[in-house]
């Protein structure tokens, strides 16, 4: 999947990218468009997606009624597809967030331990 | 994908019609779109703006790609859960009409279980009899050999044979014979059907035991005498006791060592069924007297093939053998060939008269299936009819047809899976009971008809094949288009589908029962014919010196137990003969004419025969022609001769004169043979048969251990036993008592297939009719019930009750007629291939057919009797009223 990260050092973990979708859907229905703009904003540009990545994504995500989408009206009367989380995908975004800290927290003791292994 | 002004009025019809394709061109075009005109807004051009999206976007055409794989995937897993769940939903609804309307799902199922059973049993012999192969280890790479198309092989050429195919793992031959029976212990006499196999037999075969172990002997070896018996034959004489093994037994007097039982599923490489005892035919000469060499041709060769060497290749090199053979100066085998064939069933003699019959019988049962699927379609029709509001509110809240029809369909496979297990259940158990009904020599245990996995499939088949039958019509037109009329109630235009049912019920009803009664008609006047001689008032006893010490001096034995018997009180006249005819058993040989030149094996005359005494004319009644009855003075060492039967005369020399002329007993190297006496021709293989060439040897030239003494007596059986127990303990001390029949019970054997063939298709046609009625009724109720009103109104006019009941009888009636007269015509189209098993009995026969179709027409009335008086009592008033 085409996540390009734009002079930096994070490499994203695969599935990363749909918990970043399921909690930017978390604050209310979006279209791609506007999920692009809040992870973009929210990440302050360290991680730059390819947009056009977001869309498999999605409609994987679709099919597994992680997240529920209906069509309507964009801003500029232009049909558009607006995604929500459902009751399953919120249970979904729980567990990632939960195993996500606890990867961090893991990564994060081993890269800033002071002893040396004995 | 480039963002452009699509025409507006394309969004709306995205409103009416899903296009997956479209939906992702607008979500991708809404989100560039979007980018665009942000960046726009921040001051970009409209180029850059878009160059610029775009490369934030990606590669939107893989994009398109990847989603669009997705989506498809998606959609074509969620349509199969769906087809999952519709075939679900449609099986629910079914059950749940079906059990709501119990009556209507138990007559149904019960003519379908009928229809199935009958077929499904019938299906189950003949798979037994035509299509299973030998069983065993190495079944896969077994062949049957035979010579000239189906012929068994002689012993010597078998050898032959067996010594030079290199393409071959094993050759071996089986051959049957009845032979007398003893266990030691016991007095007890029996004819068993033993096997001579030879070398290699059981190995080749890969055929097991269930207690003991096989031989393996070969012919050149002096052998010990041992045997295997068959399991039926076991379970019956021994009752399954296993101490059996090692116990000695007397096989045509000769002492036989059992050292096994075969396993319960061991065949005959032959026949289908279980030997009694199967052995070594190196032990032949032991139990005979008479050298191997003198087993002539009937050796049923089963040959194992080598691995990896395909049946044509096999079949050329075997073909090439017998070249060599008819190269040499033996003429023997000029014209000869050789063939290889599957192990299916019986041997390849047999299967065309078994094909024949299980054709007719499938043919037969396949009716009585049709007129159950009749039936049930009529059924149907009348539910569809009763169903006609339901079927009309679902059409209007738009359910297709197509899907009314697939569930109306699968309301009708589930009838026909219930119905069909049903039949399946009870021809299992009628299997079961099968062997049970046919004579014990038979050698048949309980599991042999019973259905096996080729079977499972034919009624799956079968099955699937009735729904389609019975229930494609009534779906059809219950999901008729016209849903208004369903709605307002309007008829369905089943009624004149309904009639033309019955018509094809009573058609294929009368066709059956014509069948039946031809066939019980043929029975009776096989019956009644003319064997040729005369069977009342005579009791055979079959004596078997072979089972007394060999010492005995047989010829001198036989002479005097036939002296003392002639002048037993009540005695009138006495004879020996070694085979009573239309007993199941014959004896087939060549004979030479004399100064006739033989060129080849195929050019001698080959003759039925029969060994007889003194006396044996006289004491069946059969008329001599001319010449003289044998006498005693026709012993050994006196000049042979012969009595002829007219056909034998005939064919030996058709210009006549055969009296006094000599033949070659056995071929061209064989004895001379005076003909001293000509008789009038006799029934001997079966009733009513063709004559057929019959020479009679006496057995004073003609040495024999097991005969058969015919007795004219008036005096009862018991009496005739003790007498003739006497007698024996003179002239055979050590004779077990000798089984004593009426020579007429003996024959009633040979009427067995004819009768037990009459008596099924009686029961088809007696079933045919049953359902015939049930479905007349059916139509009859029916159509009573739609016409009450109109019934009311004639009533109301006046119609008297007696026309009432006339008019609805009629409406039966008139279809009844229709129908039987085209079951008749089909009848008479069948003729010609049912005068060939017919006998006696002319298959276009008027008053056969007059009676069958009054017979219908009668069962017809009465089935429509009910509803008729049903309409002719209905109040007129209330009737109108009610609509």
């Amino acid at each position: 999947m085409g996540v390009a990260v734009a002079d930096r050092d994070i490499e994203l973990i695969q599935g990363t990218l749909n918990v970043l979708i399921l909690r930017t859907l978390s604050w209310g229905p979006m279209n791609g468009y506007a999920i692009a703009q809040w992870v973009r904003e929210a990440t302050k540009g360290d991680i730059q997606l390819e947009e056009g990545a977001l869309y498999p994504a999605l409609h994987r995500m679709e099919h597994r009624g992680w997240i529920d989408a209906e069509w309507g009206l964009s801003e500029n009367n232009r049909r558009a597809r607006y995604y929500r989380l459902t009751a399953l995908g919120r249970r979904m975004l729980r567990k990632r967030t939960e195993s996500w800290e606890r990867l961090v927290a893991a990564v994060g003791a081993v890269l800033t331990t002071e002893r040396r292994p004995t | 994908m480039t963002p452009t002004n699509e025409p507006k009025w394309r969004r709306y019809l995205r409103l009416v019609r899903h296009d997956p394709a479209a939906d992702l061109d607008d979500e991708l075009r809404d989100h560039l779109q979007s980018a665009i005109d942000a960046l726009i807004a921040r001051g970009m051009t409209a180029a850059d703006a878009r160059a610029e999206a775009l490369r934030r976007f990606g590669n939107v055409s893989r994009v398109r790609r990847e989603v669009q794989r997705l989506d498809q995937h998606h959609l074509a897993r969620a349509n199969r859960l769906s087809a999952v769940e519709s075939v679900v939903y449609d099986l629910r609804h079914a059950a749940r009409g079906l059990r709501r309307n119990p009556t209507f799902t138990l007559v149904a199922a019960i003519s379908i279980a009928l229809g199935v059973a009958a077929n499904t049993t019938v299906f189950s012999v003949v798979n037994a009899v035509l299509l299973r192969p030998i069983p065993g280890a190495h079944a896969s790479n077994l062949a049957r050999v035979y010579v000239n198309h189906h012929s068994p092989f002689d012993w010597r050429d078998l050898r032959w044979f067996r010594d030079r195919a290199t393409s071959l793992e094993e050759l071996v031959g089986e051959r049957y014979d009845a032979m007398s029976f003893r266990a030691s212990g016991s007095d007890e006499v029996e004819r068993v059907h033993a096997s001579y196999v030879t070398r290699g037999f059981f190995h080749a075969l890969g055929a097991r035991t269930a207690l003991g172990r096989t031989f393996d002997v070969d012919e050149t070896q002096r052998a010990d005498a041992v045997g295997v018996l068959g399991y039926a034959f076991w379970q019956r004489r021994f009752a399954g006791d296993s101490s059996v093994i090692g116990r000695r037994v007397l096989l045509s007097g000769y002492p036989v060592t059992i050292v096994g039982v075969a396993a319960p599923d061991f065949r005959s490489s032959v026949m289908m069924w279980t030997p009694d005892l199967i052995v070594p035919f190196a032990i032949a000469p032991q139990l005979t007297g008479r050298p191997l060499d003198d087993f002539g041709g009937s050796f049923y060769a089963t040959a194992r093939l080598r691995r990896g060497v395909s049946r044509d290749a096999a079949e050329s090199e075997l073909r090439g053998l017998m070249a060599q053979l008819a190269a040499t100066d033996d003429r023997r085998y000029e014209g000869m060939t050789v063939r290889l064939d599957d192990t299916r069933g019986v041997n390849a003699e047999l299967r065309g008269g078994a094909t024949a019959v299980a054709a007719f019988m499938m043919a037969m049962v396949t009716m009585v299936l049709l007129i159950a699927c009749a039936n049930v379609a009529n059924l149907l029709l009348g539910r569809a009819a009763a169903r006609r509001t339901e079927i009309g509110v679902r059409m209007s809240i738009g359910a297709g047809r197509g899907r009314l029809v697939r569930q109306l369909l699968t309301e009708a496979l589930l009838l026909s899976a219930i119905g069909s297990a049903l039949g399946f259940a009870a021809a299992w158990a009628l299997t079961r009971v099968i062997p049970a009904m046919l004579p014990a020599e038979a050698g048949l245990d309980s599991a042999f008809f019973v259905p096996d996995g080729r079977v499972l499939v034919f009624t799956g088949v079968l099955c699937v094949a009735t729904t389609l039958a019975f229930g494609t019509m009534p779906a059809f037109s219950a999901a008729a288009p016209n849903v208004v009329s369903l709605l307002k109630g309007d008829e369905l235009p089943t009624t004149r589908r309904r009639g033309a049912l019955v018509v094809a019920q009573t058609a294929l009803c009368v066709v059956l029962l014509s069948v039946a009664s031809l066939f019980a008609r043929s029975l009776a006047s096989m019956r009644g014919v003319d064997p040729g001689f005369r069977a009342d008032g005579v009791v055979d006893v079959d004596v078997d010196l072979s089972l007394t010490s060999q010492s005995l001096d047989r010829t001198h034995a036989f002479d005097g137990i036939l002296r003392d018997a002639s002048v037993l009180p009540g005695v009138r006249s006495a004879a020996w003969a070694a085979v009573v005819p239309l007993s199941g058993s014959n004896m087939e040989t060549g004979v030479l004419p004399e100064g006739m030149l033989a060129t080849s094996r195929r050019d001698y005359p080959s003759s039925y025969f029969n060994v007889v005494g003194p006396g044996y004319f006289e004491t069946l009644r059969i008329p001599l022609r001319s010449g003289r009855e044998f006498l005693r003075t026709d012993v050994a060492g006196a000049p042979r001769v012969a009595v002829l039967n007219e056909s034998a005369a005939r064919k030996l020399w058709p210009n006549g004169g055969a009296l006094g002329k000599r033949f070659h007993w056995g071929g061209s190297d064989g004895p001379l043979v005076e003909v001293v006496g000509i008789v009038r021709d006799a029934d001997y293989v079966s009733a009513g048969e063709t004559p057929k060439p019959t020479i009679y040897m006496p057995y004073m030239q003609e040495q024999r251990g097991e005969m058969t003494l015919h007795l004219r007596t008036d005096t009862d059986l018991p009496s005739v036993r003790r007498a003739i127990r006497a007698v024996l303990d003179t002239w055979a001390p050590a004779l077990p008592p000798p089984p004593v029949v009426r020579m007429a019970d003996d024959m009633a054997i040979a009427l067995l297939p004819v009768r037990a063939g009459a008596m099924l298709i009686g029961a088809f046609g007696m079933l045919a009719l049953v359902l015939a009625a049930t479905g007349i009724y059916g139509v009859a109720a029916y159509s009573v019930a739609r016409r009450r009103r109109e019934i009311g109104i004639r009533a109301a006019l006046g119609a008297t009750r007696a026309r009432l009941i006339r008019m609805v009888l009629w409406e039966s009636g008139r279809r009844v007629i229709a129908g039987a007269v085209i079951g008749s015509l089909l009848t008479v189209a069948m003729a010609a291939g049912l005068s060939r098993v017919l006998y006696g009995v002319h298959p276009v026969d008027p008053v056969m057919y007059v009676s069958v179709g009054l017979v219908s027409l009668g069962v017809a009335l009465f089935a429509a009797l009910g509803p008729a008086r049903r309409a002719a009592a209905a109040d007129p008033v209330a009737a109108m009223r009610r609509e």
